[in-house]
């Protein structure tokens, strides 16, 4: 169940890559910037067809092997599903909620079907193209379901819109807290989707992101309080960890986190240092979770909005400012979060001595970003065919991955157990010194936990079910 | 693999079904034939995106390993020529029958293959990493796609 929903988290990401291109167009585009109409139609275009790029998205990201195929029949079966389901009523409109629903459907059917090696149908490329056919055929069958159940569900989510609209501040703060909680399992997309592109309505667009760029001045509310966080207080958090670290290694914990810290202030991407030390000092990532519900919780209160098309960084913070309302409070704001941030998490470290990177015991790594990275920027995956160009002990297939990380993890000889837990291997083995800590990083690892002599956690990622699978037959 | 055997055609001959499905069941829901208004709905959902679907498998047919991203990055791309030059040329035709969007399409595609060929091991800087890899594939196409629209809306009579 985790594991699905962890994988539906990442599906969500590459729709989600295409949002910045939309703001920026829609924000360029726009008469108080560089006042090119044809852009902004370009960048309101994509906010308008949003709902099938996520069903294209989720269906890719769900499908073995992120088959394009897989895209083709979520594209159809959303729009099959939309279409079908208005004849029957026609004030249905299946929006982003129908669109995931369409998705995560086709993700899964497509795995299911395509499975079947159906002889002679190598010319409609295999068992997918037979399987995007009975998605088509299902999609038609089930948007009769859907035109029948559609009015309860859009019932259930104004129901719930409207009370968290009647919580207020309170319901802020309580989707902040929560949102952040859920960072370490890659969930938190789930529950932003509902907020960013479902909750309430304003002039036919929903969701707090939608209204926000379509002129609801009461929009925002559940971004705004994100932007002191990411530009201010997980940056403060940062430099407590270096300062705290050991001197023979701040330095190198001041390029990791430092480069991390400024990745944060300018785009809003927070997870490199999050992951520095949310394995390492758990508690610690609580109190951060609370902090920002009640940073989201008082911003909110104070009736500060603001939005973005990426995420709550410097960039977004610029081209959004004219769309902001009493936007320029988020910086005063925003410098009291951070101190709050340094002296928390300073002191907490010093007293409770933490191990945040470069506090650790000889040996040990540190842990940096890499999770939420496609597999090619990190490098952790090439495709098939550039496999069997290279000769170079980097180039890695999935097979080779495997391989690669046993030789890592010492050779088959030294790992004793292995299981994945949720974006760990944990680890039994004769010794831990066997382990190379390099090698593993290079192989696309985060962290490198040795706990004691014989056992040690490996962060490598929401691939860590993969690839225990993927090891486990070569021990 | 399979990923040996599948290659362009195959990919197409799957949109093409796709179509004609879409086109039965139009046929089967007009009022001559069944004369059940659902079919023709579900019919016309298919056939009135038959430019987007042609987009999405041209671009995967051509993408190495026939990957997702170019599928999305196809679709984004056909949507931002339309709209693209739409709102620069008030006199052209966006309807499903207008052979505008079959370009759009055509175009969009081609230009989707090639930017995923090309783009999907980009390594960005670390505090762009997001965007890297596959990620990269939809956005270069997007505005690749907008100076089509620019081209377009300026040129298409």
């Amino acid at each position: 169940m985790l594991g699905q929903l962890q994988r539906i988290g990442k599906a969500l990401m590459l729709p989600i890559a295409v949002l910045p291109v939309a703001g920026l167009l829609l924000r360029l585009g726009q008469p108080d910037t560089l006042n090119i109409p044809f852009m902004a139609a370009a960048g309101n275009a994509v906010f308008n067809f949003l709902p099938a790029i996520f069903a294209i998205g989720i269906a890719v990201g769900l499908a073995k092997d992120n088959h394009g195929l897989a895209g083709l029949a979520g594209f159809v079966a959303f729009q099959v599903l939309s279409y079908g389901s208005q004849a029957i009523h026609s004030d249905n409109n299946l929006s982003y909620l129908g669109a995931i629903v369409a998705g995560l459907l086709t993700g899964w059917l497509f795995n299911l079907f395509s499975r079947a090696r159906v002889r002679g149908l190598d010319f409609l490329a295999g068992g997918r193209g037979l399987a995007v056919i009975l998605i088509t055929l299902t999609s038609v069958m089930l948007s009769l379901v859907f035109g029948v159940v559609w009015p309860f569900v859009q019932d259930a989510f104004n129901t719930l819109g409207h009370w968290l609209a009647a919580t207020g501040a309170v319901g802020a703060g309580l989707y902040g807290l929560l949102n952040r909680l859920l960072i370490p399992f890659g969930l938190h997309h789930v529950i932003n989707t509902y907020i960013w592109f479902v909750y309430g309505s304003y002039h036919g667009v929903s969701g707090d992101l939608n209204r926000f760029f379509a002129g609801d001045p009461t929009a925002g509310g559940y971004m705004a309080g994100f932007f002191p966080i990411m530009m201010f207080g997980l940056p403060g958090a940062a430099l407590a960890m270096i300062l705290a670290a050991r001197p023979e290694r701040r330095q190198a914990v001041a390029g990791v986190l430092g480069s991390a810290a400024f990745t944060a202030f300018l785009t809003g991407v927070t997870e490199p240092i999050e992951f520095a030390f949310m394995f390492l000092a758990p508690l610690l990532f609580v109190l951060h979770a609370v902090l920002t519900g009640l940073t989201l919780m008082v911003v909110y209160a104070l009736g500060i909005r603001d939005g973005f098309t990426f995420s709550a960084g410097l960039i977004d913070y610029i081209l959004n400012r004219n769309h902001a309302t009493h936007g320029w409070w988020l910086i005063p704001i925003g410098l009291v979060v951070g101190v709050l941030y340094f002296v928390v998490f300073y002191f907490s470290i010093r007293i409770f001595d933490i191990k945040t990177p470069g506090r650790e015991l000889e040996g040990a790594g540190t842990a940096g970003g890499g999770f939420i990275l496609d597999e090619y920027q990190v490098g952790a995956a090439t495709s098939r065919e550039d496999e069997e160009n290279t000769t170079s002990i980097f180039g890695r297939s999935s097979e080779h991955r495997a391989l690669e990380y046993v030789r890592a993890l010492g050779g088959a000889e030294n790992i004793l157990e292995i299981e994945a837990c949720t974006t760990r291997l944990r680890l039994n083995v004769k010794d831990v010194e066997k382990i190379d800590e390099l090698w593993l990083k290079q192989l696309g690892a985060s962290g490198v936990m040795k706990l004691n002599r014989h056992n040690a956690q490996i962060v490598v990622g929401t691939i860590a079910d993969l690839l225990v699978d993927e090891i486990k037959p070569l021990l | 693999m399979s990923a040996k055997v599948s290659t362009f055609s195959p990919i197409l001959l799957v949109v093409a079904v796709v179509l004609g499905i879409g086109a039965i069941l139009y046929w089967l829901g007009l009022p001559t034939v069944l004369h059940v208004p659902f079919l023709v709905s579900v019919g016309y959902a298919i056939l009135s995106n038959y430019a987007a679907a042609l987009a999405i498998g041209i671009a995967v047919g051509m993408a190495k390993e026939h990957q997702g991203a170019a599928a999305l990055a196809a679709f984004l791309g056909y949507e931002v020529i339309i709209q693209g030059a739409s709102a620069l040329s008030k006199s052209i035709p966006t309807d499903d029958k207008s052979a505008f969007i079959l370009v759009a399409g055509l175009t969009a595609g081609v230009l989707a293959g090639v930017m995923y060929n090309r783009f999907y091991r980009t390594k960005l800087p670390a505090w762009l990493g997001f965007f890297g890899g596959r990620r990269f594939v939809p956005l270069v196409t997007a505005l690749a796609s907008l100076f089509v629209a620019l081209i377009l809306g300026h040129t298409w009579r």
